[in-house]
């Protein structure tokens, strides 16, 4: 039996994952129905039906009742003086005689207002839901009132009295799962794997039409949402149950099966031991980078999400924010950030190594102090650094112009050029990160075993036969990973850059990263910051699949 | 064997030639923060002479009478430990299995480690956010030493495996002979023979979490909570930084990663010359 | 059939288990945020201000028997912890912050407009420019702690009255140069929009509106000023704060054209320093500085406004103000002014006051974010790499234009 991979849990792990990713793909509908953003769905219900008069005024929907009330803000006064006043008139809607609405007004008392004002969608203790938004100008003068007040609409949505369960995809999901399961005879790989996917498939299918559906199950959803009193975005959107449905029986049998064994196999072991490390991973790490993904889908607007597809990797490959034929267009910066990532991984690997060979003899005196002294770069809070080394870089008054200078070298302009500026970059970030790769050195030199030397020294090799044939080979493996996650991180690091040549000269210093963390914080749109992420995430993928295929040792590390 | 009596002199001096120059300028952007820390003015330095012209300890007086400041240092400490615990037990476990036992699955975990680096974090504080206020952790001890130690895992884990990857299988083997299990094999044999990888890793996870802020700062809600680097931040204002204060909070925040260097030095070197393991 | 029954029917049984769990509607519970006996306000505030706030919260707290727990950030943390918490629920009541992105707190709905509650004898204690500077879109959305904006710091004893014009400016520093002072004047950062802002002013341009005409040609004129300054050797051509700090302590700069937080780099040191109003363009125009405003905001998802409301008074009220005044705050509080001052602060308060009405509040509309980095590149390129004015101003123009879309 343990001669066969153990495959069958594959299967359904693949399903729920693949369920998974899906239903966040359709995040954006998925985001309107959760707790606060039942502010979003309302205000777009509000939006898809604009208020073309009075009669508007009075909606209802299914199980959930709507209140609408207008608010006026009116200014007293001019502009320049007192300003900033503003009474509350509200207008009520009241159904006259023959039903038809007509508005009436009154002014609203202070004490209504700081009982019911509730600007923002507001859980109150009956689970209602409070909702402030202005009119438009076509609406108002739809409702004849034009000028220059301030109108809003206050919307109270009171959940049902029965909050309805979303029957049709809770009976979808069990029945495809059953029917799934059935296809079970025995546990032969072929069947399990047609099973899931028939599993898989059908909920996909079914979910599908669901998730498109019309405004009925939106309703449905939101008042579900609404029911469950939450005052927090909930993180299992309704969307979710049905291939979590479909696909947890299958979970719940692999693991099953594992653990029904009689001896332990070595896949057991093994997930028992990868489990605290997998578990914590995908919780804190996969699920916010699968919402960073479903944001690089959508556009951002001062907390509201809408869905924009492709656009933003069109924009982006297309340049960015200078067209191609600019110089500084996403492909240069590319190509700055990978001979940025180059220069310094090679530089502090060469440095880190030398560093650790020469610290590893035996019989250095000072040791210890070296190596302590050696890590302080790594020790003292980048930000003081980098900007003490930007301060030495200055073409006026730092030290290393200055020292040029004693020597009788013409002062350098660093921060004036390209190579000036990415000098300086260079060299503050060797200078930070040196040490950590010595000591990863440090600690991979220690698997080297002495005797390889001894008989080496007896055999009368030279110091370089030495390095090259015993250490660098036995060393490769250990510090493979090093450098691969080492150039990653220098590929995203975005604090140097930014402290010490800030982008200059004109930007060209800049990475990608940079241009990314410009659009998320600088003018936050998080959703073109996240499709910029992505593609950096991509571009790193195809990076790491490269160095597989080159490098022997790296096939050796993988195996 | 030690080095030959007649060649000591020379073999063992010539890194000296070259250790001494390399370290005196490494040391001098740091000279600049002791300079800074013991000047009372709070002006960032700009002077050429790294040299500290004046000392006076205001700075670090003042940094110890700011109110919560045990608290905050004792946080750090505290948050940091465990973050190292919680990071080594966790990628020890991991490597172990990637390393030892081949299973399906195993190259996508290695791929998933990889790929969890390449996607930029701090993009992601908000889901972050909701997600650790999701699980009741905010303004909680073990939120942040959650998010820390996923964040080091990755690279503890890959360096972790690179390392025992290098142990011969024959010890183990010889051990499986008088019946020792997987956790005997774990813990009794690979573990201390990979003390030099584990010190690497301690001090990698314990610098993950010792210098950051800006998670600490969103996540905790009381400034009694707060580690030290969100204190520490407070001194870089919005248009300009006390920089004698930071400098000085910057040399009290390196000297415990200081003093943890120097405890696992020991660990550093052994591994399979220690104790004598021999094929 | 299927070999293991029991763990089937095991999953089977958990999987409609936590299905029903999940759907069952519990009573109607109290919401999370249950409202609170103290109010929660966020600050970055540190030092002496900080120990000042925590004291006037302290009276509020004698006063009215409101306590307020008040917690100090670090700034850059601020504005993400906002973001993530506000919406979650877990943000403060009130929290004081600066003003440029008030148009931004208000799209997101996290503050609250306060027009409701202010009285006009509340709207006169302050100067009208900082309550402009809080509103958005006719709507006031904060009450002014403070402001800021820029001021032409000297040394006495190298000049002993400030220039009032450009003109003056220049021939002083021209002669102090013979004295072996190498600089006439500097601003931390030359290419930041920030500090080139009194300039594009004086000649009659706004950077919000640079799509027309006239902001267009101002800037050009604006840039070429400063290229000219550059060039006569007035303004040293690679700055930063630190460095411009250094210079003017040093003896090395004569004067400095910068804010209220650079009396810092001066207090330690036994300069003799003083500050004037920032001087005027060769035909009278004024160089008009930004204006910052620091105010108090009121989260929109407070659980008690009146309260909140209270506390945001009691911070921007006289008695705070007159003590942040004494310690050389620069407070919306107009009536104090008219105080007596002591010798130290007078030409500080004058100076700020003065300027003041020489400032144009920096937008607080969301779009101004665009603006920053295209113009900084712009002023750089012209400033420091003598690229052509014309054609960097197109691309700064090009580059406003793609990121609003």
């Amino acid at each position: 039996m343990s001669a066969r991979p153990q495959l069958g849990f594959i299967a359904p792990a693949l399903c729920a994952l693949l369920s998974v990713c899906f239903a966040l793909i359709t995040l954006n509908q998925a985001t309107r129905y959760g707790g606060t953003q039942a502010q979003s769905w309302l205000s777009e219900r509000l939006a898809t039906q604009p208020i073309q008069g009075l009669s508007d005024l009075n909606i209802t929907l299914s199980d959930a009742q709507l209140e609408l009330k207008l608010i006026e803000l009116q200014r007293t006064g001019e502009p320049q003086s007192a300003s900033y006043l503003s009474p509350l008139k509200a207008f009520k809607v009241a159904t006259g005689a023959g039903g038809t609405p007509s508005l009436t007004s009154t002014t609203l008392s202070k004490e209504w207002f700081d009982a019911h004002w509730s600007p923002r969608a507001q859980w109150t203790r009956s689970g209602e839901v409070w909702l402030r938004r202005p009119l438009t100008p076509q609406e108002r003068g739809a409702l004849g009132r034009t000028g220059s007040s301030q109108l809003s609409l206050i919307a109270r949505l009171a959940p049902p009295a029965r909050s309805p369960l979303p029957w049709l995809e809770v009976t979808a999901g069990v029945l495809i799962a059953l029917l799934g399961v059935y296809g079970l005879r025995r546990w032969a790989y072929d069947r399990l794997v047609g099973g899931a996917l028939i599993g898989l498939w059908g909920s996909v299918c079914v979910s599908w039409p669901l998730l498109n559906s019309v405004s009925d199950l939106q309703q449905v959803v939101a008042s579900w949402a609404l029911s469950l009193h939450a005052p927090a975005p909930t993180l299992i959107p309704a969307e979710l149950l049905v291939p979590l449905c479909a696909s947890l029986p299958w979970l719940l049998l692999a693991i099953a099966h594992l653990f029904t064994r009689g001896r332990p196999s070595p896949n057991r072991v093994a997930y028992t031991y990868m489990a605290p490390t997998l578990i914590s991973v995908s919780l804190l790490v996969f699920i916010p980078f699968a919402l960073g993904v479903a944001l690089a889908f959508t556009r951002h607007d001062h907390g509201r999400f809408e869905w924009v597809g492709l656009e933003h990797f069109y924009h982006i490959l297309g340049g960015g924010l200078y067209e191609l034929s600019h110089p500084l267009n996403f492909y240069f910066t590319l190509g700055v950030t990978v001979l940025w990532t180059a220069l310094n991984v090679l530089l502090h690997t060469s440095l880190g190594l030398s560093l650790a060979l020469l610290l590893n003899r035996q019989g250095l005196a000072f040791k210890g102090l070296y190596r302590a002294l050696l890590i302080i770069p790594w020790a003292i809070p980048n930000y003081i650094t980098a900007l003490i080394w930007k301060g030495m870089f200055h073409q006026q008054y730092g030290l290393i112009n200055h020292s040029l200078g004693l020597f009788g070298l013409t002062p350098v302009p660093w921060m004036s050029s390209f190579w000036g500026s990415m000098t300086a970059n260079v060299t503050t970030n060797t200078w930070l990160g040196f040490p950590f790769m010595m000591v990863v050195c440090l600690g991979a030199l220690q698997s080297v075993p002495r005797d390889l030397y001894e008989a080496a020294d007896l055999a009368g090799a030279s110091p370089w036969v030495k390095f090259r044939h015993i250490t660098l080979p036995l060393l490769i493996p250990a510090l493979t990973p090093a450098i691969i996650l080492g150039s990653v991180w220098t590929f995203n690091m975005f604090n140097i850059i930014y402290l010490v040549s800030g982008g200059q000269p004109n930007g060209a210093t800049d990475i990608l990263i940079t241009e990314a963390y410009r659009w998320a914080f600088e003018q936050d749109r998080y959703g073109y910051a996240a499709a910029y992420s992505l593609v950096i995430f991509v571009i790193l993928i195809l990076y790491a699949r490269l160095t597989q295929r080159l490098s022997k040792a790296a096939e050796e590390v993988y195996s | 064997m030690s080095d030959d009596p007649q060649r000591a002199p020379w073999a063992s001096r010539w890194p000296h030639l070259i250790l001494l120059p390399f370290t005196a300028l490494t040391m001098i952007p740091a000279l600049w923060v002791i300079k800074m820390a013991l000047k009372p003015s709070q002006s960032f330095d700009l002077s050429l002479s790294p040299w500290p012209s004046e000392v006076s300890f205001a700075n670090f007086q003042a940094l110890i009478g700011e109110p919560f400041f045990k608290e905050q240092l004792f946080n750090s400490l505290l948050v940091s430990g465990l973050t190292t615990v919680v990071g080594v037990t966790f990628s020890c476990t991991a490597a172990y299995a990637l390393s030892r036992y081949r299973f399906t699955g195993r190259r996508a975990a290695l791929n998933a480690f990889l790929i969890t680096q390449m996607f930029p974090g701090t993009l992601m504080m908000i889901p972050l956010y909701t997600l650790i206020d999701a699980l009741g952790l905010l303004d909680q001890v073990a939120g942040l030493i959650l998010v820390y130690s996923t964040t080091a895992v990755p690279f503890c884990v890959w360096n972790l495996k690179g390392y025992f990857d290098t142990i011969p299988r024959e010890i183990e083997e010889s051990a499986v002979m008088d019946g020792a299990g997987p956790f005997t094999l774990f813990w009794r044999i690979i573990v201390p023979l990979s003390r030099p990888a584990i010190a690497v890793t301690a001090l990698f996870s314990f610098m993950t979490a010792w210098n950051e802020y800006i998670l600490a700062a969103t996540f905790m809600s009381d400034e009694r909570a707060y580690t030290y680097p969100v204190k520490l931040q407070q001194y870089v204002g919005e248009y300009r930084a006390e920089w004698g204060l930071f400098a000085a909070g910057a040399l009290i925040v390196s000297v415990p990663v200081m003093a943890l260097f120097f405890a696992l030095q020991k660990h550093l070197v052994g591994g399979l010359t220690a104790g004598g393991v021999k094929g | 059939m299927i070999k293991h029954r029991a763990p089937l029917l095991l999953s089977l049984a958990l999987c409609l288990a936590s299905l029903l769990s999940a759907c069952q509607t519990s009573a109607p519970d109290e919401p999370r945020s249950i409202h609170s006996p103290a109010l929660t306000l966020w600050h970055a505030y540190r030092g002496d201000e900080a120990s000042a706030l925590l004291e006037s919260l302290e009276r509020f707290r004698a006063e009215t028997g409101r306590a307020v727990r008040a917690l100090q950030l670090p700034h850059q943390a601020l504005n993400n912890k906002l973001q993530a918490a506000i919406p979650r629920g877990n943000g403060p009541d009130l929290w004081i912050g600066a003003h440029d992105r008030v148009g931004d707190y208000a799209e997101a709905g996290l503050i609250e407009p306060v027009g409701y509650w202010m009285t006009s004898s509340l709207v006169d204690q302050y100067f009208p420019r900082t309550l402009e500077a809080l509103s958005y879109q006719g709507n006031l959305y904060g009450l002014p702690i403070s402001f800021k904006t820029l001021a032409l710091f000297y040394r006495t004893d190298l000049s002993p009255t400030p220039p009032k014009s450009l003109a003056e400016l220049r021939s002083i520093a021209l002669s102090l140069r013979e004295r072996g002072v190498r600089w006439g004047l500097a601003s931390p950062e030359l290419d930041s929009l920030y500090f080139h802002a009194p300039w594009l002013h004086a000649f009659g341009g706004e950077a919000t509106r640079l799509h027309e005409r006239q902001s267009q040609e101002a800037l050009l004129n604006s840039v070429s000023l400063i290229s000219d300054l550059i060039r006569d050797g007035l303004i040293p051509p690679e700055l930063n704060g630190a460095l411009t700090a250094s210079l003017f302590t040093s003896g090395q700069l004569a004067f400095v054209i910068n804010g209220p937080w650079f009396k810092g780099d001066l207090e330690g040191t036994a300069l003799p320093w003083s500050v004037a109003p920032l001087p005027t363009l060769s035909d009278q125009r004024a160089l008009t500085p930004y204006l910052g405003v620091e105010g108090v905001f009121i989260s929109s998802y407070t659980q008690d406004p009146t309260g909140a409301w209270a506390l945001a008074q009691s911070i921007t009220g006289e008695r705070a103000a007159r003590a942040s005044l004494q310690r050389g705050g620069l407070v919306a509080q107009r009536a104090l002014y008219q105080e007596e001052a002591p010798p130290a602060l007078r030409a500080w308060r004058a100076t700020f006051e003065a300027q003041l009405t020489n400032t144009r509040p920096l937008s607080n509309d969301p779009r101004m974010k665009r603006l920053w980095t295209p113009l900084k590149r712009l002023l750089s390129s012209v400033l420091f790499f003598q690229a052509s004015p014309q054609e960097s101003l197109t691309e700064a123009l090009r580059a406003i234009e793609e990121q609003g879309s």
